[in-house]
């Protein structure tokens, strides 16, 4: 399994990472030695012995009840933002 | 006199006495640190503020904290936050975040009246295994300069080996505490996946995460379970199974006891001076009465490869909620929304956080899910399944924590992102399949590098690892063993 140069454009709109063109080639070389790497576990054999449900069903999360613990006041959390405004938090214009 | 590797019980029975203060105490560490950190970096911040106001409290005769840990310093890994106490989690991402609560392990120590001393350096949000990762430059090896700590808990296991805290926490998700307690020559326990609140402890691979501990012994180790670990509703996974006795446990003799060699474990991959330095721990089992068993673990290979598309994925997740937006680092070069988001994560984390994150959104893409994710959860259920046949044999297994001993330190990521893969080759098998295991000093190397022994244990059954470690620590003097460069501060 390789990947493209196209695919990892692609995965940088996904992952909302910026890539630029004079990076995508040697990010296209490691990406590949780990493809490479991880591709031994394709071992088809195991499909029907195992089940990754067993798995999955490990990491169930629990739920607890749905109520309001902590009372954090909303002008430190708006402190914690890079950007803020009074009590509110601002970013670039979303919507025209 | 003030001596910067006695135990915690040492240290505990100094303070009843009175020998010294616990502002004099707490000003000893600081000060080592203070002085060391200019040549180690295992510390990102030093809290000496709020430590001598919390010895303060803790000398003044209105003090009503009576628990036994209470005035121990500690250090705490920079992932877990710290109530208006800077947490990077080793990224530029957080350089300046200042969490507006407690991680429920920190709450609990505060509660105790431990002495947070500061928060160690790390591999950027734990991904790595060399502590080179960080924004806040890489860790040294107190047992050679030139050499790595190990990761990414590098800070925490330098702090502890260059005698600048009596223990330090971790978290461990594919051996990012027993890898680096082995490089540093002291202990590190991870406990079994649920066993201590993950609760801010900020998440890389959330079903491999877990808190832990580096410690001088296995019996502080017993302390720091004993005290700090306890079901936390906060954290969804967090298991609420009764907690062992571990300390009145460490006594128990080991006469009977059945420890699992796995042949996997001791092949070609293994620098022969470690398998020497194992072969003398097994001479000391044996003499204890335990019996030795060989074991299989056949699909060990597979692990590594299966850790590194499920750590990816997950972490690919679990880091979305960088943006820029709420809180952390924000890039001020964007005009709208979509250019504020990546050129937040563009420039906020490092090569490897982004390679990783990379490698995971494919892992997770529409078509790849299958092939990756799920086929590497179907060898996760072949790992779980080999443990629990080896389990039916034995009672704890034996084997070395890392293939080789610390390496040198480079300048850069490694062009190959693959090249230290296997450097976790032991430790990854054991967080695929939740148990708990420990890594305790060994041996010291020709070139007076230390030497890790991992013992692994069933599920909740750390009480059996710290008895089995104890006991070998009674019947050996490796722990006791301190780098050189510490003479520098003792004189």
């Amino acid at each position: 399994m390789t990947i493209t140069k196209k695919e990892i454009l692609k995965l940088g709109e996904l992952a909302k990472i910026r890539i630029s063109e004079s990076e995508v080639e040697e990010l296209q070389k490691q990406l590949n030695k780990i493809l490479r790497f991880v591709d031994k576990i394709s071992d088809h054999s195991l499909e029907e012995k195992h089940d990754s449900s067993a798995i999955n069903n490990l990491h169930k999360n629990r739920l607890r009840p749905d109520r309001i613990t902590e009372h954090p006041d909303g002008s430190s959390i708006s402190k914690n933002s890079p950007h803020s405004s009074e009590s509110l938090i601002t970013v670039p214009l979303v919507i025209e | 006199m003030i001596n910067p590797t006695s135990s915690i019980s040492e240290i505990k029975r100094d303070l009843d006495t009175k020998s010294y203060s616990h502002t004099e105490l707490t000003e000893f560490f600081l000060d080592r640190i203070e002085k060391a950190n200019k040549k180690l970096n295992c510390f990102i911040t030093i809290s000496r503020e709020s430590a001598l106001k919390e010895a303060a409290a803790a000398d003044s005769k209105n003090n009503k904290v009576s628990s036994l840990f209470s005035g121990i310093p500690y250090a705490n890994k920079d992932i877990f936050c710290t109530d208006q106490i800077r947490t990077t989690c080793g990224s530029r991402m957080l350089e300046n975040f200042l969490p507006l609560y407690d991680a429920e392990i920190v709450g609990r120590a505060k509660s105790l009246g431990l002495i947070m001393l500061g928060k160690t350096n790390m591999d950027e949000f734990a991904m790595g295994s060399t502590n080179e990762t960080s924004f806040f430059g890489a860790v040294r090896n107190p047992w050679d300069l030139t050499k790595v700590p190990g990761g990414s808990s590098g800070g925490s296991a330098v702090a502890v080996a260059a005698g600048l805290a009596p223990f330090a926490t971790g978290s461990d998700t594919g051996g990012s505490i027993r890898q680096p307690a082995a490089l540093c020559g002291v202990t590190g326990l991870k406990p079994t996946y649920g066993r201590i609140s993950r609760f801010g402890m900020i998440a890389f691979a959330s079903s491999l995460d877990q808190a832990g501990f580096i410690t001088r012994t296995a019996e502080d180790c017993a302390l720091c379970m004993e005290f700090l670990s306890d079901f936390d509703i906060k954290d969804s996974t967090s298991v609420d199974i009764t907690k062992g006795d571990y300390v009145s446990e460490l006594n128990g003799k080991l006469k009977g006891k059945k420890i699992g060699i796995p042949k996997e474990y001791f092949d070609k991959n293994l620098d022969p001076e470690i398998g020497q330095c194992l072969n003398e721990a097994k001479d000391i089992f044996s003499k204890l009465g335990c019996k030795l068993v060989d074991i299989e673990l056949t699909s060990t290979e597979m692990a590594v490869a299966s850790y590194y598309i499920i750590a990816p994925a997950e972490c690919s997740s679990n880091l979305a909620r960088f943006d820029g937006v709420k809180y952390g680092f924000r890039s001020m070069n964007s005009s709208d929304i979509d250019s504020l988001y990546k050129n937040t994560r563009d420039e906020g984390f490092g090569t490897e956080v982004k390679r990783r994150i990379l490698i995971g959104t494919y892992a997770l893409s529409s078509g790849y899910y299958d092939k990756y994710y799920e086929q590497a959860q179907r060898v996760r259920s072949v790992i779980r399944n080999d443990f629990k046949e080896a389990f039916k044999k034995v009672d704890v297994i034996l084997g070395p924590t890392t293939p080789s001993t610390a390496f040198p330190l480079k300048n850069g990521a490694p062009s190959d992102p693959t090249e230290l893969y296997s450097s976790d080759l032991y430790t990854i098998p054991v967080n695929l399949a939740g148990l708990p295991a420990i890594s305790i000093p060994a041996g010291l190397s020709k070139q007076k590098l230390p030497i890790g022994m991992q013992l692994i244990g069933r599920a909740f059954n750390e009480h059996v690892l710290l008895n089995v470690a104890h006991q070998f620590q009674l019947h050996s003097e490796w722990h006791h063993k301190t780098p050189k460069f510490n003479e520098s501060f003792d004189g």
